[in-house]
């Protein structure tokens, strides 16, 4: 079993195999599908007044990395291509189709002064039709999140989901300083890993990053004042603010999908217990009142209620209970350790950590059925986060000696791996714009 | 910090083993307790404690467990009866898990393993003042290795003195 394991692994490893390499990180499908569509995306056309050979980005390029990275699209390499088209009038069906193309894009760039028009067009092999065409005009800063657009925008119309390319992920990385010292980081970086930038760093430990659902808040824990605190902090200023520290833990903070409130984890009183802080009157209500560990609260997405860890039973289980407190209510049965969930942006799933004789994994859990369905194969796994369109979910993994990121579909199929230089990377949270 | 922790040890180690007799520098900030220390020893001794006994400053923990172990039990009584004695004495009480698990889950049991020393340690009589909590679950570890001789090491409280 093991070994059959090991050489389907292999096989995908040769099959799938295309690291893409940043600066800092690279990303490689480690698990894909063999019925991944054959999309041809043609290095777009430029045309300018100036002198400069290329367009300042290589849009193409971050198309094909977007499609390819989703594992639900082969694309052409571009040294394959017979003919390389930028205007619709120089599209040759046959071509495509004699390469075993499904679909095309093409697309052009022209420089207007201070700006860039981008134009792309997609067509159906098959049918032998354009399927849709766009413009759009962007500053020079703002060409590859119009690349991501167009991914998403090609992603939705031959898919029928919404693409997340344009989305941002938050994570946590430790590295040693060469004095030996560690050195905690709380970074931003665009779904594709590209632009990571730290949005704080500090000589003693950061965890738990939230977003809040408009993108532009991220709520933490620091302890660099020797304690843990929770902090919010505003992403375009860089202004933030200390919400809790109190006596005891403060910890796993969660924006309500309103924003106006942050449900996390205090041990003021005693054991650790839910709280909802409204960050504007700053009022503070406490919503569980067990003995036990209560921590991880994670909103539905209508605010109603709050899933949470539990170890009332004696060992860590997942329960429900009403936003504004109430009785709760047991989720989980299955297994002696259900931990850190995430609820979907449509409700109808959550993800967790389920621990079984010593083995960590990523699992999701219907909550119609309210059954478990285990996703990795990791020893190691631990904080899950869901893409906004709920088809994949990002969560740390233990690979060579250290944590990387991972990201696997819903229906575990596909799964690449996001590797850093330097040090460990955990805790991503996948923002929801 | 780091380097403060570590002298300590020495300097209570130091304190048992020659009283004012030393000349370095650091210990002559604490000359007051040493005078104190020296007298206690004796105390200490007749319970079969000794300076060894004060300078292990790190509590191991079962897996998922806050319990403190039989082992350890006169490991914290010895520090407690130091703390008494010694009023002024700040400890910080840290708690720690081993890497497996959700990490803020790890944070919580942490804190209850150290607050189980901190029980123990009350009920000698320590003052709360004394003490404090903090709990890093497994952001701290001391051994990086994912296998169980490492996790042993991590799933611990260690008694930090605060060097006043």
């Amino acid at each position: 079993m093991n070994n059959l394991f090991k050489r389907l692994l292999l096989i995908c490893l040769i099959c799938f195999y295309t690291p893409i390499s940043y600066a800092e990180l690279t990303i490689e499908i480690t698990k894909g599908i063999d019925t991944a569509v054959p999309i041809a995306v043609v290095p777009f056309g430029w045309r300018t007044q100036g002198t400069e050979l290329q367009p300042p980005l290589n849009l193409a390029s971050v198309i094909q990395n977007d499609l390819s990275g989703s594992g639900l699209f082969k694309t052409l390499p571009e040294n394959d291509m017979l003919t390389q088209p930028t205007e619709v009038e120089n599209v040759r069906y046959r071509n495509w189709k004699a390469l075993g193309q499904d679909y095309l894009l093409i697309g052009m760039v022209t420089k207007e002064t201070e700006r860039y028009k981008v134009q792309f067009q997609l067509f159906d092999i098959f049918k032998g039709v354009q399927l849709l065409g766009y413009r759009l005009t962007v500053s020079k800063r703002n060409l590859r999140r119009a690349a991501h657009h167009i991914s998403d925008v090609v992603y939705q119309k031959l898919t029928g989901r919404k693409g997340v390319f344009n989305t941002r992920i938050a994570y946590i990385t430790s590295g040693v300083k060469t004095d030996k010292q560690k050195i905690y980081k709380l970074l931003i970086a665009d779904a594709d890993g590209y632009n990571p930038r730290t949005i704080t760093s500090s000589l003693e430990p950061l965890m738990s990053p939230a977003w809040s659902v408009d993108g532009k808040k991220i709520a933490y824990v620091s302890f660099e004042n020797k304690h843990s605190a929770i902090y919010v902090q505003t992403l375009t200023t860089g202004k933030r603010e200390r919400v809790a520290a109190f006596k005891g833990i403060n910890g796993a903070p969660a924006f309500s999908p309103d924003g106006s409130k942050l449900a996390i984890t205090l041990s003021r009183d005693g054991s650790p217990d839910i709280y909802v802080l409204d960050l504007n009157s700053k009022i503070l209500r406490k919503i569980t009142r067990s003995y036990a560990i209560d921590t991880e609260p994670s909103w539905s997405p209508d605010g109603s209620m709050i899933v949470y860890t539990s170890d009332r039973g004696g060992q860590p289980q997942l329960y429900l209970i009403p936003s504004v407190g109430g009785n709760p209510t047991r989720l989980t049965y299955d297994g002696n350790y259900n931990t850190r969930a995430q609820f979907s942006a449509d409700g109808q799933s959550i993800v967790l950590v389920h621990g079984n004789q010593g083995d960590y994994r990523i699992a999701i859990m219907d909550m119609a059925t309210r059954t478990i369905n285990v996703l990795t194969a990791g020893r190691f796994d631990e904080s899950p986060s869901f893409a906004a369109n709920g088809d994949m979910i990002l969560y740390a993994a233990h690979k060579y000696g250290k944590s990387v990121l991972s990201s696997i579909s819903v229906d575990g199929r596909m799964e690449r791996r996001l590797s850093f230089d330097k040090g460990d990377v955990r805790e991503p949270a996948w923002s929801r714009k | 910090m780091k380097l403060k922790q570590i002298v300590l040890p020495l300097i209570v180690g130091s304190m048992f083993l020659s009283g004012c007799t030393t000349t370095e520098k650091k210990v002559d900030d604490t000359q007051e307790e040493v005078v104190a220390v020296v007298e206690e020893s004796k105390d200490v001794a007749v319970d079969g404690l000794d300076q060894k006994t004060l300078s292990i400053r790190t509590i191991y923990f079962s897996f998922d467990d806050s319990q403190v172990q039989q082992d350890f039990i006169h490991i914290i009584n010895a520090h407690a009866l130091y703390l008494k004695n010694n009023s002024s004495q700040r400890i910080v009480l840290e708690g720690h898990a081993d890497e497996r698990g959700s990490r803020e889950y790890n944070v919580a049991l942490g804190e209850q393993r150290a607050k189980s020393v901190y029980r123990i340690m009350k009920m000698q009589g320590v003052s709360d003042s004394q003490v404090q909590i903090v709990s890093y679950g497994e952001e701290k570890p001391a051994a990086s290795g994912m296998n169980e001789s490492s996790w042993q090491l991590n799933r611990r409280v260690e008694i930090a003195y605060q060097v006043r």
